[in-house]
């Protein structure tokens, strides 16, 4: 609702967490003298370096919304997802590697349709009761189970017969989940999927089956009969306040916990102001700041030197509504592709919180070819040929051409559109007035395809380009524009099964061209977001270039307080 | 008296009444149900249709509106007031946990803030037109005509980032209730001391405090036991609805710094669509709001004898 | 301010004196003069009246257009050039001042006339019917009063989307009832004045003692509650800003741009600062105004 809300999300991707990479095993202590024993080992058994603060001072605290439960597989209207007590079955690393966690291994079968997962032993969860392949298997199931009503249950739907059995059609048994044997289990999709790791990895967790069989949906509402299999484990919720995580003491897994607890301080979603908590000293880290905070950060010496930059896996554009007159006409929006001063935007009124874009994979993003000068051409800015396609379209100087209201959503972009309302009045003669409607009005408005123009975004759900292409000519997607084209269907089709190689970067490519070419969305820009951690966290896990990576969701394993 | 009491108190149940058939019919008026919009960021794509379907079903949002309507009043008038959508907690629970915290910074800042109100008030009408008056003026218009959201983040940015005097927000330690206690309280101290000033300068101009004076009255006596009390009848009108303003909380003060309280929860349910929520929110504030004017009604009578509740109109 | 008169001329008297005898000394001018004599209250007439032509000939005075965006003087910290500063889009913030100056008097005063407009007659109906009428009325008036005015607001805003005139009506949806209130207090307490009951014995048409009568002697408590109403729209329309639900871009109003730049007042103070200080003295004027006109149209002083 307006600019003190962050995107706590990714954040919370960011900030959760298991333990020790890179962090050495703790040292018998019977082989050193008593004197000598100055080093300091977690409650999760870390040993933590010799620059670490004392055992009181290993608190991590970072802050988020409230969730309404803590049941990651019912995401029935907002579930906390706390990747600090979640240990997914692999952990993807600052360079999109892929690290054993609660799978010790997988394969891929020949056809590529099924993924076999060979589950760590040991695991347990945090109440002493063993993690099984059961645990697993009933949870992937449950996700998909129709009497669950999970409102995300078509992220699933790509396992062979996921939508069938979430219909009700078939019975769970016909489901591309496979029970092999205490420690086995197997996802079977439809068609091959090798990016199958990314996305599954990034929604699905285990549930404690034997809670949700003694205490049906209420288990996920109170800690006690909450355990978990990662790390930490929930040790109090104070709703409204915080959610508190001490080391799970069952622990036995790759990742260790280092803190001794872990908070996660409350927000509201609206107004909390996030940026002044984490100065105030509030919080030590896992904040996301854009806009003008992030101009502010900048500028401060120190907050800057707190400060990770990066681009965000996010696409913000012109969302056009293709079915009906003016943007029907591709001329109408091509000009309009031409017409956005993309440098002015970001560099003078974003002072540098966004980069341009001109095709619609974010900078950084795998098959990322944003400085391809063919596709730069397409949308690149240019008023004078804007104003010819507008005046072969039928409009010169804009005459002609309806008003209408340029939409925003949840005060997120307002600025932005603020500024391109202006650049299309100037360059095209046309007027749209912004306005800000709620998330609840937008998506329903737009399902109901009642928005003609408005400033949309799109952020990656998977780390892989077909997240970024499926959808546009796909009439279930909540953002479909009415476009189709057997083309660009072709293109991604075919490179959408393909093992990540130039030559699938080299469809996708042709299938981001063609966005950019027929002005399918007016790309604009790809925000810039500061991730701030206070100097003394320290052990972060980065990239080789110090920066977060993508979705690292090693970033804080072996991370911890110094004095 | 009793049958007057009895009459107002049939009254704010047909108020009561009245305000859930219009909100319910509002609410169900906004655009966007609760349904509609995926949680969070996420809404990539729709809810599936069955999907959607079947949470209508299983939160009665299916039926026509009336039936919704009935099914809700009648859980309701037994207590029930749902589950909210947002948090999964029944409304009752979620109650009884945010508005005593609500009531704790409310009552909190009624303490510091009425006395020290009044206190101003009176003083500046003793001496009026003289720099201690003025002074107060400003101090009370300053406080009135900046926006308490302004007051608050500037708070937040003086005491908390540059001095490190006090936390940011949160809502647990003592610490922690200081700020917004007195953020909130500022504002009333503004409120109270210009109604205070306007009544004590009619007060002290009226003829028995002349007389009082005339008498040979001590001052302090002429102050106190005649203009204050006089005074104080139209600061009872006030204090009612002010006292219950305070008890229900304010959006901004609770959520800039982060009170897990009731104050900010109307607004958010309205954004959340969360339905039951909503209504069990209004309800209540209707409620407390006829309440309080009952009993300014009632004090009416005790401190000015000359009115009679209940007396013929 | 003490009354040499004998204070048996109260509003009573003086309102048969206005009417039935030559004007030497009527309630009007006897405010004015009292209003007059009230420095603080005259320098905030001044500044009000002052704020007035701003707004009116915003167009004239503004060195610019309130949407000239140019992209090569961003952010620019207030000089002789800019007085105080440019914004993000490159547009000077004074002639953003200036602009907003009409909007935002035109949300306050705006909306105040349409509460008028409403809250008058009905308050009047209200205390001249009587009986099951009043009744009827009062119950309506308390049913929408016990929706927070706040809620009200953004419920009214959410259907029917942001804007201008949206923002109007939020106001005046909000506003009406407690002039309606105050109106027929006045009515109902002047109702039972010797010469009223006097007037409507003698068979004084209705529409003429209202009109005479009623009216004349309950204006000044209704002008002083419109005076006073008119920043509390302005305040207003800054708490519907700071929940983005004010005014759409790229308009300006104090209040939007407030809050806009109040995210970024700890690297550029004075995007925020000056419409904030125009909201705070704005305020302060009208407060000020409305507390002298009380004063002066009390004739009890």
């Amino acid at each position: 609702m307006n600019r003190w809300r962050l995107p706590i999300l990714v954040l919370a991707a960011l900030i959760l967490v298991t333990a020790a990479g890179c962090v050495a095993p703790t040292a018998p202590a019977s082989e050193m003298p008593e004197e000598e024993m100055m080093e300091q080992v977690s409650s999760g058994g870390v040993t933590l370096p010799e620059d670490a603060a004392p055992a009181d001072k290993q608190v991590f605290r970072s802050a988020g919304i409230e969730g309404k439960h803590f049941d990651t597989m019912r995401n029935e209207y907002e579930g906390f997802a706390f990747e600090a007590t979640i240990e997914q079955l692999a952990k993807m690393g600052p360079e999109g590697d892929w690290h054993p966690a609660a799978a010790d291994s997988w394969e891929q079968s020949e056809d590529g349709r099924t993924w076999t997962f060979h589950l760590r032993q040991d695991a347990m969860w945090s109440d002493g009761t063993p993690v099984t392949a059961e645990d697993w298997v009933y949870s992937f199931r449950r996700y998909l189970d129709p009497e669950m009503s999970n409102v995300y249950a078509w992220f699933l739907f790509d396992l062979e017969n996921g939508e069938a059995y979430n219909k009700g059609e078939v019975d769970v048994e016909e489901l591309g989940v496979k029970l092999i044997d205490d420690y086995t289990f197997s996802l079977t999709t439809k068609v091959p999927i090798p990016y199958y790791m990314f996305k599954i990895n990034w929604h699905a967790a285990p549930v404690p089956r034997h809670m949700v069989e003694e205490h049906g949906e209420d288990w996920a509402n109170d800690p006690a009969t909450a355990p978990s299999n990662g790390p930490y484990r929930i040790a109090e919720w104070n709703r409204g306040q915080n959610v508190i995580f001490t080391p799970n003491p069952y622990y036995t897994g790759r990742y260790p916990a280092t803190f001794e607890q872990k908070i996660q301080v409350i927000i509201p979603e609206v107004a909390a102001p996030l940026l002044q908590m984490y100065q105030a000293g509030d919080i030590d880290g896992g904040v996301g700041v854009t806009g003008d905070d992030l101009v502010q950060v900048l500028a401060d010496p120190q907050l800057s030197k707190e400060a990770y930059i990066s681009v965000m896996n996010r696409g913000v554009y012109l969302y056009l509504n293709q079915r009906t007159a003016p943007f029907d006409d591709i001329l109408v929006r091509q000009a309009l592709g031409h017409a956005v001063d993309r440098t002015a935007l970001c560099d003078n009124v974003m002072r540098g919180t966004c980069i341009p874009a001109h095709g619609f994979l974010p900078k950084d993003f795998p098959c990322e070819r944003n400085d391809d000068p063919e596709l730069i051409a397409y949308q690149n800015y240019d008023p004078e040929k804007a104003a010819d396609l507008m005046a072969q379209a039928g409009y010169p100087g804009g005459e002609g051409f309806p008003e209408m209201v340029l939409y925003t959503k949840e005060g997120e972009f307002i600025r932005e559109a603020e500024a391109i309302q202006r650049m299309l009045a100037d360059n095209l003669g046309i007027k749209l007035t912004p306005q800000n409607i709620e998330r609840a009005d937008y998506v329903a408005r737009m399902a109901n395809a009642e928005l003609k123009i408005a400033l949309n975004r799109w952020g990656a759900d998977f780390i892989d380009p077909s997240n970024f292409v499926d959808w546009w000519d796909d009439p279930a997607a909540s953002y479909f524009t009415g476009w189709t084209d057997e083309e660009y269907r072709n293109l991604i089709d075919t490179a959408r099964p393909m093992q990540m190689s130039a030559e699938r970067c080299d469809l996708y490519h042709e299938a981001i061209k063609i966005l950019s070419r027929d002005a399918i969305g007016v790309f604009v820009m790809n925000p810039v977001q500061a991730v701030l951690y206070k100097d003394y966290v320290s052990g972060l896990t980065l990239t080789d270039d110090g920066t977060l990576g993508v979705y690292n969701m090693m970033l804080l394993d072996s991370a911890y307080i110094t004095e | 008296m009793a049958r007057y009491v009895l009459g107002r108190i049939v009254g704010i149940i047909g108020v009561l009444f009245f305000v859930s058939i219009m909100i319910f019919i509002m609410i169900h008026f906004i655009p966007g149900g609760p349904f509609d919009a995926m949680p969070t960021e996420s809404e990539h794509r729709a809810i599936p249709e069955h999907i959607r379907q079947k949470l209508m079903e299983k939160y009665g949002l299916d039926k026509p509106l009336y039936v919704q309507y009935l099914r809700y009043m009648w859980a309701a008038l037994r207590g029930d007031f749902g589950i909210s959508f947002r948090y999964g907690e029944p409304i009752s629970d979620f109650v009884g946990r945010t508005w005593p915290i609500t009531a704790q910074l409310g009552l909190s800042a009624m303490a510091i803030g009425i006395p020290i109100g009044i206190l101003m008030g009176v003083v500046a009408a003793l001496r009026p037109n003289t720099w201690l008056d003025y002074l107060t003026n400003v101090i009370v218009i300053t406080t009135f005509v900046t926006p308490v959201f302004v007051i608050a983040i500037m708070s937040i940015i003086i005491f908390a980032v540059q001095l490190r005097w006090l936390p940011s927000g949160g809502w647990g330690e003592p610490k922690q209730w200081i700020m917004p206690t007195l953020v909130y309280a500022i504002g009333l101290i503004g409120g109270m001391a210009r109604f205070t000033r306007a009544s004590m300068v009619d007060a002290l101009q009226a003829e028995y405090v002349r007389t009082a004076r005339a008498k040979g009255l001590q001052e302090r006596a002429v102050v106190f036991r005649h203009a204050f009390r006089a005074a104080s009848l139209p600061l009872i009108t006030l204090l009612g609805p002010l006292v219950v303003n305070l008890l229900l909380g304010s959006f901004f003060i609770e959520a800039i710094f982060r009170v897990p309280g009731i104050g900010s929860q109307t607004t958010l349910a309205i954004y959340n669509r969360d339905y039951p929520m909503i209504m069990a929110l209004i309800l209540l504030w209707t409620f407390a709001i006829a309440i309080a004017y009952l009993v300014t009604d009632l004090l009416y009578g005790v401190v000015d004898p000359r009115i009679r509740i209940g007396g013929t109109k | 301010m003490q009354d040499s008169e004998p204070r048996s001329d109260g509003p009573a008297t003086r309102a048969l004196a206005a009417d039935f005898r030559s004007k030497p000394r009527n309630l009007w001018g006897d405010a004015a003069r009292r209003f007059s004599r009230n420095l603080l209250a005259m320098i905030s007439l001044g500044f009000v009246v002052l704020l007035f032509l701003v707004a009116i000939f915003a167009n004239v005075l503004a060195p610019e257009g309130y949407d000239n965006q140019q992209y090569d003087q961003t952010w620019l910290f207030p000089s002789l050039e800019h007085p105080m500063g440019t914004d993000p889009f490159g547009r000077d913030v004074l002639t953003r001042i200036i602009y907003g100056a009409r909007i935002s008097l035109a949300v306050g005063f705006i909306s105040n006339i349409v509460a008028l407009a409403i809250g008058l007659p009905y308050g009047a109906a209200a205390a001249w019917y009587g009986g099951a009428i009043d009744y009827v009325l009062i119950r309506i008036i308390e049913i929408i009063n016990s929706v927070p005015n706040l809620l009200l607001g953004i419920l009214i805003i959410t259907v029917l989307g942001t804007g201008f005139r949206n923002v109007l009506i939020v106001f005046a949806v909000t506003g009406w009832m407690g002039i309606a209130r105050l109106v027929r207090g006045q009515f109902l307490s002047l109702r039972e004045q010797d010469y009223v009951l006097a007037a409507i014995c003698t068979g004084v048409p209705e529409r003429r003692i209202i009109m005479r009568h009623l009216m004349p002697n309950s204006l000044s408590p209704i002008i002083v509650s419109v005076t006073l109403g008119i920043p509390g729209a302005i305040l207003g329309e800054a708490g519907l800003s700071f929940l983005g639900i004010g005014i759409n871009p790229p308009l300006p109003s104090w209040g939007r741009m407030l809050n806009d730049y109040l995210s970024a007042v700890q690297s550029h103070w004075y995007l925020a600062f000056f419409p904030g200080l125009m909201i705070a003295l704005t305020m302060y004027a009208f407060t000020l105004m409305g507390d002298g006109l009380q004063e002066a149209l009390d004739p009890t002083k």
